[in-house]
């Protein structure tokens, strides 16, 4: 997997806020990780971890306070306008809420066309109505909605229309914040098959986030977990799964309910206490320290590092420390 | 349950698949939403009716067979009859068609200062709002001098020592109420930038010139309308107001104002020649802005499943 | 059987501005002493309309049919009045939300909140003290550290699991005998939701309340639910237990809607089973099945007439056509025909 080209590469990654009274709001600190061309890279994690943060300040939508983030080997936070201009050719996201990012007064084919007409992707009207209508096609809908206004459409209708207005620019990069946790269950499913099919055919690399871990795990290569703006581990999607190492993970995993009622119930839940610190005070050392039931004293002071403990799985936590 | 239905062998035979349906659709348009709101309110369909009648009158005012200037002393102080449906005034001018044409004037200094308004407030409010920063709060700080000025009396200042006209009134006019326009369009647009389909929109590479024009413009459309609308009252009111201060339009063209201050100093033997012109400010302001109000709850956003 | 309410051809319609809306059309179910019933569905099939008829609590534009039937305990609750309802509300049967912050009061401590609705039942009469410690040994029951600083604080104060318990003390304060639960996890995260569903089962354990439990998270469902009603288009199209309804679907819907999940447990990279379309319009319902325009199996039929109930056994009834023995199974996953398994 290491040998495939890196498409995106993030190192020490920080996003800080003013928090008022002198204090730092930490929501993304010191995160690494690259995603390899072609590959669905799935960051889950709890509400107020920084995931969301970490992918909009990846893709250049928010400023940095330090790191780095280079894509295809550019500096993202410091394009200059022309190449800040062939960036958003390149790389496009879908939104989380469906209903908030589609204008209201314009028509379908108006959204679908504008990343056309903004980078002169079309010779001329034949040619840009050819290419909305394929757009459609590829999303599952039809010419005959090209022409009606937004609000004519259900969620999941919605989140297609944000989905081929994303692809009109022919991106290799899908920054995905969500994209299905405003839906309903049956139309969530008809989403996740829509992005793993345009993937496939488009070749497209992904930033899949979300809190549905199931969902993640199904549509992603590998997976990255966060924990109060920390990645604390990082592995292939089923090697996650089957073999957490991070107690964070172990206990994430657990709480999962299983829509089975035999597997439900043997299953046995590692119940974490408490509740997530403030990110704007957190803990010194690991994160995760006050609620980790495998705490030792180095736990408090020292924070552990992401290091790959086997091949291609990475774990920031002191129990996997060499002796 | 009856079992009514021949049941054949068809019946029991796979549907073929018809063309997917578009789901549960309500078409919904703004101008829809305006004509239910006026239709479900008395008051608006009769400030509607109303300011359609003075539009329409104002406008066929040439049809008049009288001059509204010319003189004609021998006429003078006539009682309402067929011929001179409000009498006569000092000079025996035809009163009704005095107040058509000063209704033409007054609507038309309304309808000017309002556009110059909307012009000015909305593009100084976009810039303030997208571009925000330095930029912002310079506008603002000087938009809020504008709202804190006691504009009446530097009104009627501008006017004594400008020439005296329509376009003098009408600048002055929005020069004093473009500020509030701008505070209305300035918090939509701050708010406006903040949505997820401009961002995706700047996420696609579109200038700022673009999404100022094509995505918040028409969203912030409806509060812009809303304001328009209570926009031409006051300026009609103010104007009327100038007028009656002997500031606005010039002896001998009439204004709703003008007329007011002409029957000033017959009040107490002709009661009616105030009440004529006084009657239409009255009605006509009204009108617009019962029409603003049915406007705004017409145009506040609805949760539309 | 143990039937603590049993919900008789409830009919529930919206008049709205584009007409009426028939958001429950015809209902029959009835919930146990004791048991997990679960209300299953999209959004906008009715389930939570149907817990809002339980607590009296449809307000105009909402009316509910002529001919709607709650019973409970031998009475008939639609024709209760204002005095009785709130005899009723609150003490027999309370209700918790989505989202605690915003149906807890937020400028009135908590001890106070939970006290308030002690006190509107209190027959014994006791004393502020005596009202104030019960409080207290709820909010320690529902596993608050520190309840009795806790009585002092306001709902800002605490996070969202806490305030989670801290409405499911207020809820059972007066030891109702049903608790229904709209949505109680879906604001959650994952570690806070196995919490209290394990704090749900806990209390039921050891105050026996039923509950009614509305989501549409099918996990939820398969953990803490003893059985399923699975609405569709303010319908039921298939109600059972836990395991006839997770193990032997007999409706597409369900089966569709169990398939959609990707699991956690198992490594498939397999497409998902979707339900292409949308919901279909309330205003106008489908002479059929409602569910008709959505079945890959959908036959010729259906979309004429509603199919019938067919039970088969167990309290496991499903109305579906694919039951029917002259039904075009061909390629159905699913069983079908009208003898249940064993």
């Amino acid at each position: 997997m290491s040998n495939r080209p890196v498409e995106l590469e993030v190192k020490h990654l920080c996003k800080y806020y003013n928090a008022g009274r002198k204090r730092l709001l930490k929501a993304v600190d010191d995160v690494s990780f690259d995603i390899y061309k072609g590959e669905t890279l799935g960051i889950v994690g709890e509400s107020g971890c920084g995931k969301t943060t970490c992918g909009k300040t990846c893709i250049g939508m928010l400023e940095k306070t330090g790191g780095e983030v280079k894509f295809q080997g550019k500096d993202v936070h410091t394009l200059s306008k022309k190449e800040r201009f062939d960036f958003s050719g390149k790389v496009q996201m879908i939104f989380q809420d469906p209903y908030a990012s589609l204008d209201p007064h314009q028509k379908v084919y108006d959204i679908v066309a504008e990343g056309i007409r903004i980078h002169k992707l079309a010779k001329d009207k034949a040619e840009e109505e050819h290419m909305v209508l394929e757009l459609l096609d590829m999303v599952g809908l039809n010419a005959e909605h090209a022409m009606r206004n937004v609000h004519e459409f259900s969620g999941g209708q919605r989140q297609r229309i944000g989905i081929a207005r994303a692809l009109a620019v022919d991106p290799e990069f899908l920054f995905c914040d969500e994209p299905i946790s405003a839906l309903d269950v049956s139309i969530q499913a008809q989403i996740i098959n829509l992005l793993m099919k345009l993937q496939k055919e488009k070749h497209l690399t992904m930033l899949f986030i979300a809190h549905d871990l199931s969902m993640v795990k199904h549509i992603s290569d590998r997976i990255g977990v966060m924990y109060l703006g920390n990645m604390v581990e990082l592995s292939g999607s089923s090697d996650l799964y089957r073999k957490p190492l991070h107690p964070y993970t172990q206990a994430l995993l657990s709480a999962v309910p299983i829509a089975d009622p035999k597997a439900s119930r043997e299953r046995k839940k590692i119940m974490l206490t408490g509740d997530v610190p403030s990110p704007v005070n957190p803990p010194a050392g690991c994160r995760f320290s006050g609620r980790c039931k495998y705490c030792m004293s180095q736990c408090f002071d020292l924070k552990p590092e992401l290091k790959e403990v086997e091949a291609g799985h990475y774990v920031a936590c002191h129990l996997y420390d060499e002796k | 349950m009856e079992n009514n239905l021949v049941l054949n062998e068809k019946s029991f035979q796979r549907m073929e698949k018809k063309q997917k349906d578009l789901g549960v659709v309500y078409h919904r348009s703004i101008w829809k939403d305006v004509k239910k709101e006026i239709k479900s309110n008395p008051m608006a369909v009769f400030a509607c009716i109303f300011l359609a009648v003075i539009i329409i009158a104002c406008l066929l005012a040439p049809l008049s067979p009288y001059d509204p200037n010319k003189l004609d002393i021998a006429n003078k102080f006539l009682a309402p009859s067929l011929q001179h449906p409000f009498g006569t005034d000092e000079y025996g001018r035809d009163y009704f068609t005095r107040a058509l044409y000063g209704g033409r004037v007054s609507l038309l200094v309304g309808f000017s200062a309002m556009f110059v308004t909307i012009c000015i407030g909305t593009t100084i409010g976009i810039f303030s709002g997208y571009i925000g920063g330095k930029l912002d709060m310079l506008l603002m700080r000087f938009t809020d001098i504008f709202l804190a000025l006691p504009s009446m009396l530097l009104m009627v200042v501008l006017n004594s020592f400008l020439k005296p006209g329509m376009t003098t009134l009408i600048l002055v006019l929005s020069l004093f109420s473009w500020a509030s326009v701008a505070r209305i369009t300035r918090a939509e647009t701050m708010s406006l930038k903040e949505r997820d389909y401009v961002i995706a929109s700047k996420n696609l590479g579109a200038s700022s010139v673009l999404i100022a024009v094509k995505h918040i413009l028409p969203n912030i459309l409806g509060p812009v309308i809303v304001a328009a609308s209570l926009g031409v009252a006051s300026a009609i009111l103010t104007e009327s107001s100038l007028s009656f201060l002997g500031l606005g339009i010039s002896i001998p063209h009439a204004s709703w104002g003008s007329m007011l201050q002409g029957a000033q100093s017959y009040i107490l033997d002709k009661p009616m020649m105030a009440v004529y012109p006084g009657l239409l400010i009255l009605l006509t302001v009204l009108s617009f802005n019962i029409l603003g109000d049915v406007l705004r709850s017409a145009l506040e956003p609805k949760i539309v499943k | 059987m143990n039937t603590l309410v049993e919900i008789k051809n409830l009919s529930v319609s919206y008049f709205t501005y584009a007409g009426e809306v028939q958001s429950v059309r015809d209902i029959s179910f009835s919930i146990e002493k004791g048991k997990t019933t679960a209300l299953v569905g999209e959004s906008g099939c009715g389930k939570s309309v149907t817990s809002k008829s339980l607590m009296g609590l449809i307000e105009k534009p909402g009316v509910i049919k002529e001919g709607s039937q709650i019973i409970y305990n031998g009475k008939n609750i639609l024709d209760f009045n204002p005095k009785e309802w709130n005899a009723f509300r609150g003490k027999e049967c309370s209700m918790i939300f989505q989202d605690a912050l915003v149906s807890l009061n937020p400028t009135m401590m908590v001890g106070k909140q939970i006290m308030e609705n002690l006190e509107n039942h209190n027959e014994e009469g006791l004393s502020k003290g005596e009202l104030r410690k019960k409080a207290k040994e709820m909010l320690d029951m529902v596993g608050i550290p520190d309840a009795e600083s806790c009585l002092n604080k306001y709902p800002h104060e605490l996070s969202g699991g806490m305030r989670q318990r801290v409405m499911i003390a207020t809820a059972l304060i007066t030891h109702p005998t049903l608790l229904i639960a709209d949505e109680p996890t879906t604001a959650l995260d994952v570690t806070i939701q196995a919490q209290i569903l394990e704090l749900m089962k806990d209390l039921q354990k050891k105050l026996g309340m039923a509950i009614i439990m509305i989501t549409h998270d099918l996990g939820v469902v398969a953990d803490i639910c003893d059985d399923i009603v699975v609405m569709y288009a303010g319908k039921i199209v298939e109600k059972g237990s836990n395991e006839d309804i997770f193990y032997h679907p007999r409706h597409p819907y369900t089966w569709a809607l169990m398939n959609s999940v990707p699991r956690l447990d198992l490594d498939s990279k397999e497409e998902l089973v979707t339900i292409e379309g949308t919901i279909p319009d309330m205003i106008h319902p489908p002479k059929g099945c409602a569910f008709c325009s959505r079945c890959p199996y959908a036959m010729n039929i259906c979309a004429e007439q509603t199919p019938e109930v067919l039970d088969l056994g167990n309290g496991h009834e499903v109305s579906c056509w694919l039951t029917d023995p002259r039904a075009d199974v061909s390629g159905v996953p699913f069983q079908t025909g009208g003898v249940d398994h064993e």
